[in-house]
């Protein structure tokens, strides 16, 4: 019994890598195909076409991170029909979306045969493959050639920002590293744990925080031993301050209250804008380092597709970088344009550290997968569990 | 207290024509539109109870106790309930202490300023709950908050002697937001009490304290053990605290597992809407047993019915020299539940993001958020729909409690009796549970009526709020009704006036000091609602109280802070205008006896 089961991972894990190269090397040979086929007038005509159809439609609403606030939102939208000539495209803007519940809201919309509620969402990388499974998102065809036409830097880039699991159905506009953030007032960087397996030491208790989600804490079984590693969240959970979002955790901080927390880095760049002196350092794990991309999506079933593809594919463009670092200071270090992203980048290289994803290799994503077995499901209540009660 | 008896009698069963016309005997209209809002009341109740059964998606005809056994975990039993019913007792304690001795004070004393002071706290209603937490971890954090420093630093202490993160922080600031509701709940039956037994207390010698304990509080012990149960399940239900100061997993209570459920704060956990069922009945369930003992209270009211509220003036009592001590009490509610505070908001509105005071953050000072309020309000459209929210609902509320109160309490047709208990269901439920029933009733309205404008609408929430409300606008609307004798109806009839004009000319002028007391603070609390409206969120319906809180959840709590220094302001100056016109607000008698 044992050995069938074994038998039958291994035939999933091996089933999933296949598929994942099959997908990567069929969309390689696709874009290269079209690449030769296609003319630049082809594609500039499609171009025409999709502005077209979104002038037509008119209308456009979407969600953005909520660190972008109205007025970012209102200059995004503004330069967004600029740059293809939309004067009259009304753009609804939402600033309060992008959780886990509202990616299954959106799921529930789909399945329910309603109409969705916006035509672009935002999500991070994990949320967006679970809606394409569940087939509520659109994939944008041709979109290769289109991002060519859109943006030079974006299309050579392309791999990056919309990899093959998602390929076509998600567009990376910012990028999300995990960083190790501290108050230089209460702790010195050369104090710092410097690993994920020292953050749980008892000499750090109550100094930091953690958030109520697992998803950094799911990352580990690719560096460690799975019970060994769930030993280490355990350690976590007995020695944490609090258990706060990283928003309520950087609020904390900067009071003094903590003396750091793992967050996503570009909170730093945030706080430091807003005050060259604020007291806030940016470190790094020297043993994993993880990477979530913020990816926008079209619904499918939207009512204005053409406008939702167009902003989709523009929001990975420089012009589009620039204005989510200045107002929400998220970087886009795949795209490496602006003053954020190259400020992380260049903290990255520093210490030599290449940020992971579930979607960087085959291994990786199987792994990420695993967390969707039986198996997988029970070590991850056993993670949330850790995490949360220290047992 | 006594019922009054109807003009109308049923004459015979037999439906013929006019049969319906002669069954409710001109209260035909009254008694559709009670019938109506409690079945939506019921429908809304069932589907949560349907869900909680549901383990699939909202749409699916699936039943099981998959729910029921992923939520009762051994969290729920050494945690979630326990941490559930302390706050619950916790922040009774807290109202009371404020509370009762506020009432006396304000409503029985000489105390200077009386006026001014009961202004003061109809004006502390609408700091919202969720604001005034953000305000009490800057000064009572136990690292860092600056009153915990400050007496460290006199005492030489070590250790903090304050954590507002904890249960009893929760129930602290819950209990400074519901101290009001208490007050205004005790200040009716207070003012109208007859000061003949307590005159004859004193004759007879009793001391005042031994005429305050077994004449004063005996009378009051309905009122008492009425506001004590209606603040435990309010205090049960709000979830905005508690998620601020216990996280969503240090000191989870039901209120925050059943928002987690319905939206998981990050990651890509599953959204269980059957979960938040199941949490939502668990919450409704010691609150229907507070419910029951609420009504089983107002039973017993009639033993302590010595007066009428008319014709009577209560004793004043003479406070003498300590006049301002009792002055100092009410300052010192004021200043923990409003002031302190809200001055600390004032700081962090001025700063480009949280600092703790000092001569460097001063230098940061500036009005760069201010600058931005029109973007920090979210638009015109935000504006609309908060004033379409808040006015609608009162009407509604109002319309309503109106309608299910006249046939309960004026008339004696059947069912009215389960038209009361109905209407006062909503209460026992939280809002977050009707907000997650009709956010299901929503999606399915739009599978099968997609022209209907009610999902990810302002009028969903409208929905959601005249539900929730309406058991505290149906207890207004009985006490005001009690008080109207049945001559007034009879002169009408006999005049040859109808039913609903009698009604409107009539019944409507002499309640509507009442109504227009019920309506604004109807108005009030569902301004600083947030729960219900975040759960209901759509790209077009955004309100101003979600617009604060989006503006926390994602770390912009300079700019929070702007917001609320500004909406807090705006709406202070408004309530003390309408007072001004009305001289009303703060009276508050109507809702006392119900």
């Amino acid at each position: 019994m044992r050995d069938s089961k074994r038998y039958l991972r291994a035939l999933f894990a091996a089933i999933v890598a296949t598929s994942f190269l099959l997908a990567v090397g069929a969309g390689r040979s696709r874009a290269q195909g079209k690449q030769a086929a296609d003319s630049r007038a082809t594609v500039s005509q499609s171009m025409k076409q999709l502005v077209d159809g979104a002038r037509r439609e008119g209308r456009l609403t979407l969600s953005l991170v909520s660190s972008q606030g109205a007025k970012g939102g209102k200059a995004l939208g503004d330069a967004f029909k600029r740059r293809f000539g939309l004067d009259n495209m009304s753009v609804t803007i939402d600033l309060s979306r992008g959780s886990a519940g509202d990616a299954h809201k959106a799921i529930a919309e789909h399945e329910a045969g309603i109409t969705p509620s916006f035509d672009v969402r935002y999500f991070v990388d994990e949320a967006v493959l679970l809606l394409k499974e569940a087939r509520a998102i659109k994939r944008i065809d041709n979109w290769e050639m289109l991002l060519k036409d859109i943006n030079l830097k974006a299309y050579e880039a392309r791999n990056k920002l919309s990899p093959a699991p998602f390929d076509g159905f998600g567009f990376t506009f910012a990028t999300r590293t995990d960083a190790l953030l501290y108050n230089p007032k209460r702790i010195s960087e050369k104090d710092l744990p410097k690993t994920r397996i020292e953050y749980g030491h008892a000499k750090y208790k109550g100094m930091y925080s953690l958030p109520p989600w697992i998803t950094t804490a799911m990352f580990g079984i690719l560096k460690y031993d799975k019970s060994e590693w769930l030993d280490t969240v355990r350690s976590w959970g007995r020695n944490k301050g609090h258990m706060l979002t990283f928003a309520a955790g950087i609020e904390r901080l900067l009071l003094g209250e903590l003396s750091f927390l793992y967050a996503n880095a570009y909170y730093y760049f945030e706080q430091k804008a807003l005050d060259p002196n604020t007291p806030i350092g940016l470190s790094f794990f020297q043993d994993i380092t993880n990477l979530h991309r913020a990816m926008n999506v079209v619904l499918e079933g939207s009512r204005h597709p053409n406008a939702a593809s167009l902003f989709t594919l523009w929001s990975t463009s420089e012009e589009a970088s620039l204005l989510f670092q200045e107002h929400a200071s998220h970087p886009n270090i795949y795209l490496g344009t602006g003053r954020i992203s190259h400020g992380e980048l260049s903290e990255l290289q520093k210490r030599r550290i290449d940020p992971i994803t579930w979607f960087d290799s085959p291994k990786n994503l199987s792994a990420f997968l695993w967390y969707e077995t039986a198996e997988g499901k029970s070590y991850g209540q056993a993670l949330d569990r850790a995490q949360r009660e220290g047992k | 207290m006594e019922r009054v008896h109807p003009l109308q009698r049923l004459e015979g069963t037999a439906w013929t024509s006019g049969a319906w016309e002669k069954f409710a005997g001109g209260n035909a209209a009254a008694y559709f539109f009670a019938w109506l809002i409690c079945i939506a009341v019921l429908a809304v109740s069932l589907v949560i109870f349907w869900a909680s059964f549901n383990p699939g998606r909202p749409f699916e005809l699936r039943l099981g106790l998959d729910n029921y056994i992923k939520t009762l975990d051994s969290a729920l039993f050494t945690q979630v309930i326990p941490n559930t019913i302390l706050v619950g007792l916790g922040t009774v304690i807290t109202v009371l202490f404020f509370g009762f001795p506020l009432a006396w004070l304000l409503n029985r004393t000489n105390m200077p300023m009386r006026a001014f002071c009961i202004s003061l706290i109809a004006v502390s209603v609408i700091v919202p709950g969720l604001v005034k937490a953000m305000g009490w971890i800057i000064l009572l954090s136990p690292q860092v908050g600056l009153i915990n420093q400050f007496l460290m630093s006199i005492f030489q202490l070590e250790q903090a002697l304050f954590d507002i993160n904890s249960i009893g922080g929760i129930a602290f600031i819950q209990g400074l937001m519901l101290t009001p509701t208490l007050f205004f709940l005790l200040s009716g039956p207070m003012r109208s009490m007859d000061p003949a037994l307590e005159e004859a207390a004193a004759v007879a010698g009793a001391s005042a304290w031994r005429s305050a304990r077994w004449i004063t509080l005996a009378l009051l012990r309905p009122a008492v053990l009425g506001g004590i149960i209606y603040t435990f399940m309010t205090a049960i239900a709000i979830f905005e605290v508690a998620a601020l100061l216990g996280g969503f997993a240090d000191r989870p209570v039901l209120a925050t597992r059943l928002y987690v459920a319905v939206r998981p704060p990050a990651g890509f956990a599953a959204v269980n809407y059957g979960i938040a069922g199941v949490y939502g009945l668990l919450i409704t369930g010691p609150s229907l047993l507070a419910l029951y003992f609420y009504f089983r209270t107002l039973q017993q009211s009639h033993r302590y019915a010595v007066v009428t509220g008319k014709g009577y003036r209560p004793k004043t009592y003479d406070l003498g020299k300590f006049r301002y001590v009792g002055l100092l009490f009410v300052l010192l509610y004021m200043s923990l539940a409003v002031f302190l505070p809200l001055l600390v908001l004032v700081w962090l509105s001025l700063l480009p993001s949280v600092r703790m005071p000092s001569s460097q953050a001063l230098s940061l000072v500036s009005l760069q958020w201010y600058e931005d309020i029109f973007f920090l309000i979210g638009g015109f459209e935000v504006v609309r729909n908060t004033l379409v929210l808040v006015v609608t609902t009162s009407v509604l509320v109002l319309f309503f409690s109106f309608m299910v109160s006249w046939v309960v309490v004026r008339t004696r047709l059947p069912g009215r009796q389960a038209l009361d208990t109905i209407a006062m269901l909503p209460h026992a439920i939280p809002g977050l549970a009707f907000a997650f029933g009709l956010l299901i009733l929503g999606i399915l309205g739009v599978r099968w009526f997609p022209w209907l404008p009610f999902y990810n609408t302002v009028w969903i929430m409208v929905a959601a709020n005249v539900l929730n409300r309406l058991s505290y606008g149906t207890r207004i609307t009985n006490a005001a009704f009690i008080q109207i004798g049945q001559e007034l109806e009879d002169a009408a009839a006999v005049c040859g006036a109808r039913k609903w004009m009698t009604m409107l000319r009539v019944i409507v002028p002499l309640v509507g000091s009442a109504l227009a007391f019920a309506g604004l603070w109807t108005a009030l609390l569902v301004f600083r609602e947030v729960s219900i409206p975040l759960l209901l969120l759509g790209p077009n319906n955004k309100v101003l109280a979600t617009q604060i809180w989006v503006l926390w959840e994602s770390g912009h709590v300079a700019q929070a802070s702007a917001l609320s220094v500004v909406l807090i302001s705006v709406m202070a100056v408004l309530l003390l205008v309408i007072q001004r016109l009305t001289g009303r607000i703060g009276a508050g008698q109507q809702i006392a006896s119900s």
